[in-house]
């Protein structure tokens, strides 16, 4: 076996610990900061006797399995509405996912969220790539929106497919009727319909299936991938690329995020792709280390200057934590 | 671990229980600032002993509300990275005492760029974990633990004794069960097999 070991050239290390996505991160941030605003009140001075506790556990353990019982028997409920938000990724293959009574079809190469909407009902978050969506009709049921970027689909009962390529967005359906909303504008779509964020509505010569999703990688329009925080590699060639450039600066933020964030706003100067990713890198970082009036100035200069930008949708999130923060 | 020098371990140490002091006193900013500086910690601390996980955000936010009820407990006896990472080990260890068998309806995987050259090699590691955590799900909690801690992330045994609460030596003999238990399984796993040699070559690199 030793001598098997010396020969391997291509060992293979820990595995890659999976970065969350800056949306996880704030939905993580705002969940605990949320429960320690509702923190109890202080603790009693006194320790309740154990005959209390026995007073105190027989309704509360009445009421638990009641709970326990209603989760169980309730026609609409199910083990993943209750676990969300989770994040779906896929790699080469498709995946599905059953989730309340809807069943999402998870294109290769995609990313989606799966949590509840404000009024309770579903919202998919729709972070690159496509899937397709067969959902029972929303008569008397919560309402079911996928957002994808700044397009918005509200379902009404329908089989449809949606798929994203940075803030580009397509929505085709197949059965039933849905609502697309996308920069205020509303389009309902039927049963055979396409539509794409570039404003054109089309009749479609045939529906979605499952490998009509268009598994699009997540690139910006030029090309570049958008901001991901996981461990880049730098090549020790020279003359660095944009892209080079960018990994350096992402492998500093753990060890010296100040140099990071010099050199992420280096890059930002200049043009293009890169430029556009490093300047939003800028202003995440600053947030993170919560410099909110550079954040703010940063995700405000990376709004203005690249509107459309891929990471536009999570810039916006950003610099409204930001701002809000900062009151 | 790279050697500190004495005067900024001990700058570093006073920052940190200054800002341990911020935080117990409800002081927003410095709970924020602690946040944004131990979560990646907290997060591989997380992933490398469970794991891809789906249940990843809850934990996190489990994690960060446990580090904040007793911040007030922080000494600065180590630096406040490890003393978080030693929440979240006992926030993963809790997990794992609690939950079911997996179900596993959902296949939550890394994800790779399509254009990535070594996209290959990263399947292939992705595999091999996916076996590795696998046999892990089947051991006992505190080997695996220990090993997860001391083998995959590539802490040393100590900083594992210090952040889960037990001595050098009982931590060694975790690690020491945990790799014959995975050794034991791995003997009709080739791919297992080969991802435990790496493993073992890499923590030997380490040590060394």
């Amino acid at each position: 076996m030793s001598d098997l070991r010396r020969t391997r050239p291509d060992r293979l290390g820990p595995p890659p610990v999976e970065a969350l996505s800056d949306l996880s991160w704030a939905r993580v941030e705002r969940a605990v900061f949320a429960e320690l605003d509702g923190a109890a009140a202080p603790a009693p001075v006194r320790q309740p006797s154990r005959r209390a506790w026995v007073y105190a556990a027989v309704p509360l353990v009445a009421a638990a399995a009641a709970v326990t019982l209603w989760m169980v028997v309730r026609p609409d409920g199910s083990p993943n509405e209750r676990a969300i938000p989770s994040r779906v990724a896929t790699g080469d293959s498709p995946t599905e996912v059953n989730f309340g009574d809807a069943v999402i079809t998870v294109a290769p190469q995609s990313a989606l969220v799966l949590g509840r909407s404000p009024e309770d009902g579903v919202l998919i978050l729709l972070d690159r790539g496509g899937a397709n969506f067969s959902v029972a009709p929303r008569a008397g049921r919560p309402p079911f929106v996928v957002q994808a970027g700044e397009v918005q689909v509200r379902v009404t009962g329908t089989e449809f497919g949606v798929s994203r390529s940075g803030d580009a967005a397509s929505v085709h359906v197949l059965r039933g009727t849905v609502e697309v909303v996308s920069r205020g504008n509303r389009t309902v779509l039927h049963a055979g319909d396409s539509w794409s964020s570039s404003g054109e509505r089309e009749a479609a010569a045939r529906g979605p299936s499952t490998a009509g999703v268009a598994a699009a990688p997540f690139v910006s329009d030029a090309g570049a991938p958008a901001v991901d925080a996981g461990a880049p590699r730098v090549p020790d060639r020279a003359p660095p690329t944009s892209k080079e450039q960018f990994d350096a600066a992402t492998a500093l933020e753990a060890k010296d995020p100040e140099a990071a964030l010099d050199r992420y706003r280096s890059l930002a100067r200049g043009s293009g792709p890169w430029a556009a990713n490093a300047l939003y890198a800028a202003g995440r970082l600053a947030f993170d280390r919560d410099e909110l009036r550079l954040a703010r100035r940063l995700l405000n200069d990376y709004l203005h200057r690249f509107p459309r930008g891929a990471n536009a949708s999570d810039a916006r999130t950003l610099l409204n934590r930001a701002e809000e923060a900062g009151h | 671990m790279p050697d500190v020098p004495p005067a900024a371990a001990s700058d570093r140490a006073s920052a940190d229980r200054d800002l341990a002091a911020r935080c117990s006193s409800g002081d927003r900013a410095a709970q924020r600032e602690l946040f944004a500086r131990v979560k990646q910690a907290v997060h591989r601390t997380l992933f490398r002993i469970l794991g891809s996980n789906r249940d990843i955000e809850d934990l996190l936010q489990e994690s960060f509300i446990a580090i904040y009820r007793s911040i007030h407990g922080f000494r600065g006896e180590s630096s406040l990275n490890t003393w978080c990472s030693s929440i979240a080990t006992r926030v993963a260890w809790a997990y794992i005492e609690r939950r079911k068998p997996a179900a596993a309806p959902l296949e939550l995987v890394p994800e790779v760029a399509t254009d990535d050259p070594d996209a290959e090699r990263v399947y292939a590691a992705r595999e091999a974990a996916r076996r590795l955590y696998a046999a892990l799900d089947r051991i006992d909690a505190k080997q695996r633990v220990a090993f997860a801690l001391a083998v995959i992330d590539g802490r040393s045994l100590a900083e594992v004794a210090e952040m889960t609460g037990a001595t050098t030596v009982a931590v060694k003999t975790r690690v020491w069960r945990a790799r014959n238990e995975l050794n034991r399984r791995a003997r009709k796993d080739s791919v297992l097999a080969m991802y435990l040699t790496d493993l073992a070559d890499a923590q030997e690199g380490n040590d060394e």
